[in-house]
């Protein structure tokens, strides 16, 4: 029963906060909104007794991730007609009545696939850090290593973007586009 | 009531969704991003719900890898968006149309 109310909050409270988070117009309240949608998640990989993943998820997502986003936002200072997004127009209202019909579709497809099912009693130490170690470093261990090189590539990427270029007259001057 | 997969798969689907709508519907690049973040993490909790039903690590493990993923890919997009504030000082997608044929 009571994991049950806790899902229910947990569940509700991840929902809105995701909703709030694309429909903020301020980036900061945006990114404050997904923290929170974060951390909620994170409640819900614990109930499904996927400790370690949750535990990343706290740690990688809402800190990391998030502080970086966060971080951006601060760095760009940008102004309020910036951030302002406009009014809620038609083509907008399509675009989410599309999604509601995608999300009807979704629902179709997860109930086909699932329907009744219950869960069954967790194994003990299921989604420990141990037993998701075991698996990182044996069946998964080709995998693990194509991630690190991602991540380097990733990193060298992101300085080879970032790097001021020497030329910075030619390359801050806005091309001409013929109309 | 217990919360059954059902449950969970329903909330992972909202959570796409909703990220769905705000990649389709925002002009702040930066708003984008963080709608794809959503839709990345409603697929995680249903890797994680799946994984926990069938009793298989394997869903757990996928879900790592997707954070990996998500952070290589916050990185990059949050560098594009930097470089692109500093090149045309905007962030709006609807005033970088450079690229239209």
């Amino acid at each position: 029963m009571l994991t049950a109310i806790v899902f229910y909050i947990l569940a509700t409270l991840c929902v809105v906060t995701a909703v709030l988070t694309v429909t903020l117009a301020n980036p900061v309240t945006c990114a404050l909104s997904l923290i929170a949608c974060l951390m909620c998640l994170a409640g819900l990989f614990a109930q499904l007794s996927a400790g370690y993943v949750a535990i990343l998820q706290v740690l990688v997502y809402a800190g990391a991730i998030m502080v970086l986003f966060l971080f951006v936002v601060m760095l760009l200072n940008l102004t309020r007609e910036e951030a302002d997004e406009g009014t809620f127009g038609t083509a907008r209202a399509l675009t989410s009545l599309v999604c509601v019909a995608f999300l009807l579709d979704l629902y179709v497809f997860v109930d086909a696939a699932v329907g009744t099912r219950d869960f069954t009693e967790a194994l003990e130490g299921f989604g420990s850090l141990a037993g998701v170690g075991e698996a990182l470093f044996s069946r998964y261990l080709v995998p693990f290593e194509v991630i690190s090189l991602l991540l380097t590539a990733a990193v060298v990427g992101v300085v080879a973007i970032t790097r001021r270029q020497l030329s910075v007259s030619k390359a801050s001057e806005p091309l001409k586009v013929a109309r | 009531m217990t919360p059954a997969p059902i449950h969970y798969l329903v909330v992972s689907a909202l959570l796409f969704t909703t990220g769905v709508v705000g990649v389709l519907t925002r002009r702040n690049m930066l708003v984008i991003l963080m709608a794809i973040e959503l839709m990345l993490n409603g697929a995680n909790l249903a890797f994680v719900a799946f994984s926990r039903m069938h009793h298989q690590l394997d869903g757990q493990v996928v879900s790592v890898f997707v954070m990996t993923v998500a952070a290589a890919e916050a990185a990059i997009g949050l560098a594009i968006v930097v470089q692109l504030f500093r090149q045309r000082g905007t962030v709006r997608v609807d005033e970088t149309t450079l690229l239209r044929g």
